[in-house]
């Protein structure tokens, strides 16, 4: 890790205003665009074009720290998102994880978490939708089950009446009327 | 293995580290070992020190079943010699 100088270019500088030079200037050709940059950020004392570099050499290695942060953020934000959505399937899970932490390396944590948020609320939804078609099927099984019930109902009504028929008509005698309900209950 | 080659390394490892299972991608690593060297790297240097970790056995891949990425993780050697760093 490079120690900088006490009198480094920068070392001086707030921790801010050392990330808004480095997330603004780094990829600027030098030196003009980098100056003006620098200016435009208000930084008063202009850096040599060697302490400039060695600047961007040190930002570097902390932009190396700070993503090790943000990636043990992401992973962390993404299990949370999991847990508080409560999702049980580990490849979901670990899915999220891996999607966080590649948003974070390429320094895009806020998008991570965002992800990790959207992948939840797609799991919430399709849960939803699952417990949807699960009673959608249950009050299928419930109908079934109620018209059989109906239409058992209904014959036995036919039947009863069948028989009130034949115990109602006069022209049968006892034998023929016997006859008449044992075949309308199906027996010989 | 100079100072900085050593930070370079144990950066790396860290890195991996805090990813635990889920991996990085290589790209992913040769970038934060790019980053944690400082100066801008050649792609031989980046590939050396990616070479070094793996053929010590500190750290190993496995393929992700959704997007079908080789991911790297450290192993147990690699979080010992981390540990020692």
């Amino acid at each position: 890790m490079i120690k900088p100088r006490i009198d480094a270019w920068g070392a001086d500088l707030p921790e801010k205003v050392q990330w808004d030079i480095y997330d603004t200037a780094r990829a600027l050709p030098w030196p003009k665009a980098v100056v003006d940059q620098l200016e435009a950020l208000g930084v008063v004392r202009l850096p040599t074009r060697a302490s400039w570099y060695r600047f961007l050499a040190r930002m570097r290695q902390a932009d190396a720290e700070r993503r090790i942060d943000k990636i043990a953020q992401s992973v962390a934000e993404a299990q949370g998102v999991a847990d508080r959505a409560g999702i049980k399937a580990t490849v979901f899970v670990e899915t999220l994880k891996t999607l966080a932490i590649d948003r974070a390396m390429g320094g895009d944590d806020k998008s991570a978490t965002a992800l990790a948020a959207a992948a939840a609320s797609i799991w919430d939804r399709a849960q939803k939708e699952k417990e949807l078609e699960l009673k959608t099927a249950a009050q299928a099984t419930k109908d079934a089950a109620l018209a059989l019930a109906r239409e058992k109902f209904e014959a036995a009504e036919k039947r009863l009446n069948a028989v009130q028929g034949a115990v109602d008509a006069p022209q049968l005698t006892d034998a023929e009327r016997v006859a008449k309900i044992k075949s309308i209950f199906g027996m010989k | 293995m100079d100072a900085l080659d050593k930070h370079v390394i144990k950066t790396a490892l860290k890195t991996l580290q805090a990813a635990g299972g889920s991996g990085i991608k290589k790209p992913a690593l040769l970038d934060q070992i790019d980053l944690a060297a400082g100066y801008t790297t050649t792609t031989e240097q980046r590939e050396a020190a990616f070479s070094l970790m793996r053929d010590r056995g500190w750290i190993t891949f496995y393929m992700e079943p959704i997007f079908h990425d080789q991911r790297w993780t450290l192993t147990e050697r690699g979080l010992t010699a981390l540990e020692g760093m």
